[in-house]
């Protein structure tokens, strides 16, 4: 009896950690973005209103999707990625796509904005785990990635290719890939990546500022020293709620990929801590969900999104702390970002369905 | 239907366990750049959000001994630009500036500073210095153009309306290595804390752009104006010894000269002055060697006006009176390989003190001196305040060595006793004269009004009298007695020191001084005048004496 009912308290428990952290990153993204919002809008909640929205749509779309059979799911796995493929291609048409800073990854349907690539991660899973209950040769799967990894490049979107990428290789891993595959695979990988650093001198600085942070501080490695900055300033227990110095237009990016550097500084080691904990608490909920169930696309399905998670959460944070070069990834649950945020309750929906499953 | 523990369970275990260790590295990472790099990048991150506005205080003035401005601040006004509120092109307001603006020394011409003007707002941040020390006048026009985007900052400017005039009392105001301003010399350099004051600090918060963090911190820090000092030094009296300096300097072709003036019963410096001198105000246009007093800071071989203090000593221990005879004086004294001479190479058998010194006798001041004996010697110098500082309030003062008594050799005492062989300053020998003047009591020196001199008694009043009728004698009797004034009782002794030149004296060159105080009972002044190198006559007698008496009847005016 424990058991089960341990079990059907597992699905609620993960979709409140999911609305926790989205409400913990509601203050973030309101005490980073105030100053921004007043100047440009006239409105100190500008950010929050916007992102309050997307979490209720995001709430809605997990008990939707936690309620929509798996087994419907899997026979349309293709058409779901089929749809994603060809807005990824639509994106990319000038007109069409709304191009910012440089990179068109969005595309504008009347009031809503949003990143195909951001739906990609979730059907592009959910057909992988289709895909590889057979085996499948490790040509085939290259290809495959190298579809979506060029699609995504032609953005660009490092990020978002580098945890597609990641998500993918880990669910071939899982799948029960020959280790040999997984050597090639990574070869490979080290050859793409290099090649994609060497043709950039963009990534080529970052990766120098990587190496050496200091370097040219109001230059390249601006962005890294900002961090930086802010992480030390925030000491073990932060500068306190709203005290923050980095959010006035020092730190880039302060409500998305860099929102992680504005929570540490104001709540200091411990309060960092407790949120990458927490983090860490939802992987690990949701690898569970995969090693419960037995039917292998319900397992790579639990598993492709709990990866997704991973990959996000580890890529984010290491860029922050600068373990890796610099990396615009979203925080899930906390970084503010309509698409990134549905997106993510979309994926606990599903992990929900399939932990009634076990 | 696949088994829940296959490979994939498997693999799902081995992510599992990864994953805390993953992340235990990640949050080792964050406990190093917050706790271990934490403070260091804390100070990083203050300083591009802080920004410091110094406000400068106002330099405390330097005034005479009745509150006449000798240093003075002037308010002034910097002139900058805020581009980002500018309404008008960087041409237009060259233009209008330069109808408001009058060329300085920076940009001399009309065209220089409208390049200089143009050269500053080509610069590319917001907030641009465009002129330093505009005046009140410049700023009032200047705000009248009401252009938009212009402000203004006050600036103090150090002015010494008289010029060059007491320029060595004064000293100037220039800038430290970290361009602060910081006194030089004199004055402005021994009070340099206490005229400076303390600058004002207003310290705000600004955010990526540059602008002011409404939230922020903001601390304010008032200025506090320098204190101002009065001296002693009396603005006539000081005209006086500055003018009759330099005339008697073309008179009598000299190098350089000194006049230093005394309120013989307080220590006051009424007036003191040197040639060359320079401009405070322009300070950077002089020659460095002139910057310091040479009245403080050249010690130099006093010669005969030493003659005095080495007699008042061995009157004083009564180890001779003024009509004690000299039984060495026949001839010239044979030391070793040296031979003391008097002056003029005449020798007087038997000759009495008081003749020692109105004659200006070497050898009979050998015969004082070796009464005294070495350790008496040094202890009198001593007592008088030589090798030691006097404590003047101005930076540059040197103190200069005294030999102890037992390491006089006797050819030492010997020329030493007519002071050949010993280094002063003037501001030494004048207060060790003034020790004469005041009955023997030791007064020390002070340009500072209210302030309370040391005070020692070296001779007894006696020796102090006997000492003061000689040096009356000497001076009634002197070859200067046509110059002195009408019924005026003057105590003085004339001096022509040799001036030693790689460890020989040259005859040509002397040190031309007298030193003395006046009216001689119950003094009012003690005054020393030198003069290097005179090429009209080396003597003092000759020169230092008359320009001395001179100085001493515009005094009694």
């Amino acid at each position: 009896m424990r058991h089960k009912d341990s079990k059907s308290r597992l699905p609620l428990a993960i979709l409140f950690t999911g609305i926790i952290l989205a409400c913990f990153g509601l203050i973030a993204i309101f005490d980073a973005s105030v100053i921004d919002a007043y100047r440009t809008f006239g409105d100190k909640f500008h950010y929050v209103k916007q992102q309050s929205l997307w979490l209720l749509v995001g709430v809605v779309a997990a008990l939707i999707t936690s309620a929509i059979p798996i087994a419907w799911i899997k026979k349309y796995a293709y058409i779901l990625y089929g749809i994603t493929l060809f807005l990824m291609v639509l994106v990319l048409i000038p007109g069409v796509g709304s191009k910012f800073l440089g990179a068109r990854r969005w595309l504008v349907l009347g009031p809503i904005v949003f990143q195909p690539s951001e739906l990609l991660k979730i059907t592009f899973a959910i057909y992988l785990a289709k895909w590889l209950e057979v085996d499948r040769e490790i040509k085939h799967f290259l290809t495959l990635i190298g579809i979506n990894a060029l699609l995504i490049m032609l953005q660009p979107d490092l990020g978002t290719a580098i945890i597609i990428i990641g998500v993918s290789f880990l669910i071939f891993y899982l799948s029960g890939a020959k280790l040999k595959e997984i050597i090639v695979f990574c070869a490979i990988l080290l050859f793409a990546i290099s090649g994609l650093i060497l043709s950039s001198p963009y990534r080529m600085n970052r990766v120098k500022t990587f190496m050496d942070p200091t370097s040219d501080p109001l230059g390249t490695s601006y962005h890294i020293n900002q961090v930086l900055y802010g992480l030390g300033s925030g000491g073990f227990s932060g500068v306190g709620l709203g005290r923050s110095r980095q959010k006035y237009a020092f730190l880039p990016e302060a409500t998305t990929d860099s929102i992680f550097v504005i929570i540490a500084e104001e709540f200091g080691f411990v309060g960092s801590t407790i949120l990458i904990l927490v983090l860490v608490g939802i992987l690990i909920t949701s690898l569970k969900v995969s090693m419960n169930v037995t039917d292998k696309f319900d397992k790579l399905l639990a598993s492709g999104i709990s990866l997704l998670f991973l990959i996000q959460i580890f890529v984010n944070l290491s860029s922050m702390v600068a373990l890796i070069p610099l990396t615009g990834v979203p925080l899930p649950f906390i970084s503010y970002g309509g698409s990134s945020l549905v997106t993510n309750f979309i994926a606990l929906g599903l992990l929900i369905n399939i932990s009634k499953r076990a | 239907m696949l088994n829940k523990f296959g490979t994939t369970y498997n693999r799902l275990r081995v992510i599992t366990f990864v994953i805390p260790i993953v992340f235990f590295v990640l949050i080792c990472r964050l406990f190093y750049w917050q706790i271990i790099r934490g403070p260091e990048l804390q100070t990083k991150s203050e300083k591009q959000h802080q920004t410091v506005t110094v406000l400068t205080a106002k330099r405390g003035d330097i005034l005479d001994s009745e509150g006449g401005v000798l240093a003075g601040t002037k308010n002034l006004y910097h002139l900058y630009v805020y581009k980002p509120q500018m309404k008008i092109s960087n041409n237009d307001l060259v233009e209008l500036l330069m109808t408001s603006l009058t060329p300085d020394q920076e940009a001399s011409t009309a065209a220089d500073l409208r390049k200089y003007l143009q050269d500053r707002l080509a610069l590319s941040s917001n907030w641009i210095s465009l002129k330093h020390y505009l005046s009140s006048d410049e700023k009032e026009k200047v705000e009248k153009q009401k252009i938009v985007g212009l402000g203004f900052e006050d600036e103090y400017v150090r002015y010494y309306p008289e010029a060059s005039m007491g320029a060595h009392i004064l000293g100037f105001v220039g800038q430290d290595a970290a361009g602060q301003e910081q006194g030089y010399f004199g004055l402005e350099g021994y009070f340099d804390r206490m005229l400076k004051g303390r600058e004002g600090k207003v310290r705000t918060e600004k955010d990526g752009q540059g602008n002011p963090i409404l939230i922020g911190n903001y601390q304010f820090l008032h200025a506090i104006e320098g204190k101002a000092i009065q001296t002693t030094i009396d603005k006539k009296i000081q005209f006086v010894a500055e003018s009759y300096l330099k005339e008697g300097i073309q008179k009598y072709q000299a190098l350089a000269g000194n006049v230093i003036i005394m309120e013989s019963k307080t220590g006051k410096i009424k007036a003191m002055a040197s040639y060359p001198n320079y401009d405070p105000g322009k300070f950077s246009e002089f020659d460095k060697s002139s910057y310091k007093s040479p009245l403080m800071a050249d010690l130099f071989e006093p010669g005969s006006i030493f003659k005095p203090l080495v007699m008042a000593a061995a009157l004083n221990e009564k180890l001779v009176t003024p009509e004690t005879k000299c039984d060495i004086c026949s001839g010239p004294i044979n030391i070793g390989k040296y031979t003391i001479k008097t002056w003029n190479e005449e020798y007087h058998s038997q000759t009495t003190m008081t003749d020692v010194i109105v004659n200006s006798d070497n050898t009979g001041m050998v015969f004082a001196a070796r009464k005294l004996g070495p350790d008496k010697f040094s202890d009198y110098l001593s007592k008088y305040g030589l090798g030691k500082k006097t404590k003047i309030e101005i930076q540059e003062e040197v103190s200069g060595t005294l030999r102890e008594g037992k390491k006089y050799g006797e050819i030492d005492l010997a020329t030493n006793s007519f002071g050949q062989g010993i280094a002063v300053t003037p501001i030494q020998i004048i207060t060790a004269i003034n020790t004469i003047a005041n009955g023997g009591k030791y007064i020390s020196p002070s340009l500072i009004e209210g302030t309370t001199p040391i005070q020692r008694s070296v001779l007894n009043p006696e020796a102090a009298s006997d000492m003061t009728q000689i040096m009356v004698e000497a001076v009634d009797r002197g070859e200067a007695k046509h110059a002195k004034p009408a019924g005026l009782s003057v105590a003085g002794k004339t001096g022509t020191a040799q001036i030693p030149i790689d460890g020989r004296y040259d005859p040509k060159k002397t040190i031309a001084s007298f030193i003395g105080f006046f009216p001689s009972q119950n003094p009012k002044y003690t005054m020393l005048v030198t003069f290097r190198e005179p090429q009209t006559s080396i003597w003092g007698s000759e020169t230092a004496a008359p320009l001395w008496f001179a100085i001493a009847k515009q005094l009694l005016l």
